[in-house]
């Protein structure tokens, strides 16, 4: 397949040496009671500058507070302003201290002893404008394709999804990996039926069993739990059974060799193709891996990725804080009715106006477009979801896991 | 997992030779005609698009083939031109339970 595009456009260095292709301020509340505060924070700037994410609960949690390093550090970061209430448990100097070593300009501001709402509030806007300020004037830097991390996520998916948009998703991700860029794909839990084949493609010994068994424990969780990955929009969009929603989603990870797996919050060390792994090890604990979309495009993100893309069926209109997400839609009725919220007409292949080839090349031209400055339509509406729960801790058996 | 060429005007298609059942390419009616590679079909109920009906009958535990690979597996007979969904297909792994008994 030919690149028509330049491989390069431009980028913010961060001190820790990382390339962001998004500029953001993030307000971020460690536990929901400071949540309204970050809210009234952000409020008078625009989604796209300044944008909320948290830590919804006041127990300790080794996963969410490593998922909010993780985020807190990304690459599309430029400052992070930390609200804490003053009693929760979150270890937010432990946070800010992560921050400040990654060179990012942060702040605390403890609404107990910051003399409450409003004024926490105030200070904080003024905090946020001056960095604004300083962030704007940030010179950018080169950036090619190979620097680039990105996930690739289904929802509301279809019929039409595991024809389209998910094997056009794969024709993406096969350029990306042999441009060099680092590209993940995720939710094991829909990948269920899919793992002989898919460790057919690891590119070593090891990681081969480790593919199926990360697989086998997806459905040993969801099982436990009572209910699949499978939503009752799949079943009216012709879906019959996970392993066909399956079938249709691992389409996404293209053909590329897959180079490992990953566990949230793990950066890859090199390029190629990784699994993210959302499913904690041993009995269920605190619930669903992923409760959402979004709780799943959060932790693509935490890995690293600069953008998602989100190939839907049924027309999801999600965003994320922090990244970009491109949204492909897969069934040509969901574009005609929700043209605004969508970035690529997959479903044209059904119509027989494109080719396969035609819309992988028009998702990864897009991609260097979004890196290069171009807003998606959810960053154009405002979108900036964003879900973070409990979870255990990320599996704990290293050699074969990352390569 | 190859696509086939399918041009407009085509209702219905088979994404893998093995496959027994073929997706319907565009909202058909209760008793549409449609054709697939020269064979008649007739629609057994309004079917979206996306939905899946039998090209071949397939019996009581046998697998419904999709992509090349097991979907799940009949629990009942299963005629050519039936609609295959929820109500005649099984999950070799977890059971979906139909949320809103509509489908």
């Amino acid at each position: 397949m030919t690149h028509n595009k330049t491989q390069q456009f431009s980028g913010w260095l961060r001190k820790d040496g990382r390339k962001g292709i998004r500029n953001v301020v993030i307000v971020a509340y460690l536990v929901e009671c400071a949540h309204h505060v970050c809210k009234k924070i952000a409020r008078p700037f625009d989604e796209r500058d300044v944008q909320v994410i948290g830590f919804s609960g006041c127990f300790p949690s080794d996963y969410g507070q490593d998922m909010m390093e993780a985020l807190c550090t990304h690459p599309n970061v430029g400052a992070v302003l930390l609200v804490s209430l003053g009693c929760e448990n979150f270890k937010k100097q432990q946070l800010q201290t992560a921050i400040e070593a990654s060179g990012r300009p942060v702040e605390l501001i403890t609404i107990q002893s910051g003399g409450g709402s409003l004024q926490s509030a105030e200070s904080g806007r003024n905090w946020v404008s001056s960095q604004i300020k300083v962030l704007s004037e940030l010179p950018k830097t080169p950036m090619d394709v190979s620097e680039l991390v990105i996930g690739t996520i289904c929802g509301g998916s279809d019929g039409t999804s595991g024809i389209t948009g998910n094997p056009a998703a794969g024709l993406a991700f096969d350029m990306l990996v042999d441009s060099g860029a680092t590209c993940i794909f995720e939710e094991t839990g829909e990948l269920i039926g899919c793992e002989h084949i898919m460790a057919e493609r690891a590119i070593s010994d090891e990681l081969r069993p480790a593919i199926v068994s990360t697989v086998e424990k997806a459905a040993r969780y969801y099982s436990a739990m009572g209910y699949g990955s499978f939503s009752n929009g799949n079943a009216l969009g012709g879906l019959s059974t996970i392993e066909e929603k399956s079938l249709g989603a691992y389409a996404k990870s293209g053909s590329s060799p897959i180079s490992g797996i990953l566990a949230p919050a793990q950066q890859a060390k090199t390029g190629g193709l990784y699994l993210l792994d959302v499913v904690p090890d041993g009995p269920p604990k605190f619930g669903f891996p992923n409760i959402n979309d979004t709780a799943e495009i959060i932790e693509l993100i935490s890995c690293g990725a600069h953008a998602v893309i989100f190939v839907t069926g049924r027309g999801s209109v999600v965003g994320s804080a922090i990244s970009p997400v491109l949204k492909v839609c897969a069934n040509p009725e969901t574009y005609d009715a929700m043209q605004d919220d969508m970035d690529v007409n997959a479903g044209r292949i059904l119509n027989g106006e494109a080719s396969l080839d035609d819309i992988g090349t028009e998702i990864y031209d897009s991609l260097l477009d979004i890196a290069g400055g171009t807003p998606t339509s959810s960053e154009e509406l405002g979108h900036t979801e964003f879900v973070l729960t409990y979870k255990t801790n990320g599996p704990a058996e290293p050699e074969c896991r990352v390569s | 997992m190859a696509n086939e060429s399918h041009p407009q005007t085509k209702k219905l298609m088979r994404i893998h030779l093995e496959d027994n059942v073929a997706i319907v390419l565009t909202n058909l009616t209760k008793g549409e005609r449609v054709e697939f590679e020269g064979a008649p079909f007739v629609a057994p109920c309004d079917l979206g698009l996306g939905h899946k009906i039998a090209i071949r009958a397939i019996p009581s535990g046998a697998d419904v083939v999709k992509y090349g690979v097991p979907i799940g597996y009949a629990n009942t007979d299963i005629s050519a031109g039936n609609h295959v969904h929820l109500h005649n297909i099984c999950s070799r792994y977890t059971v979906i339970e139909d949320m809103e008994a509509s489908a």
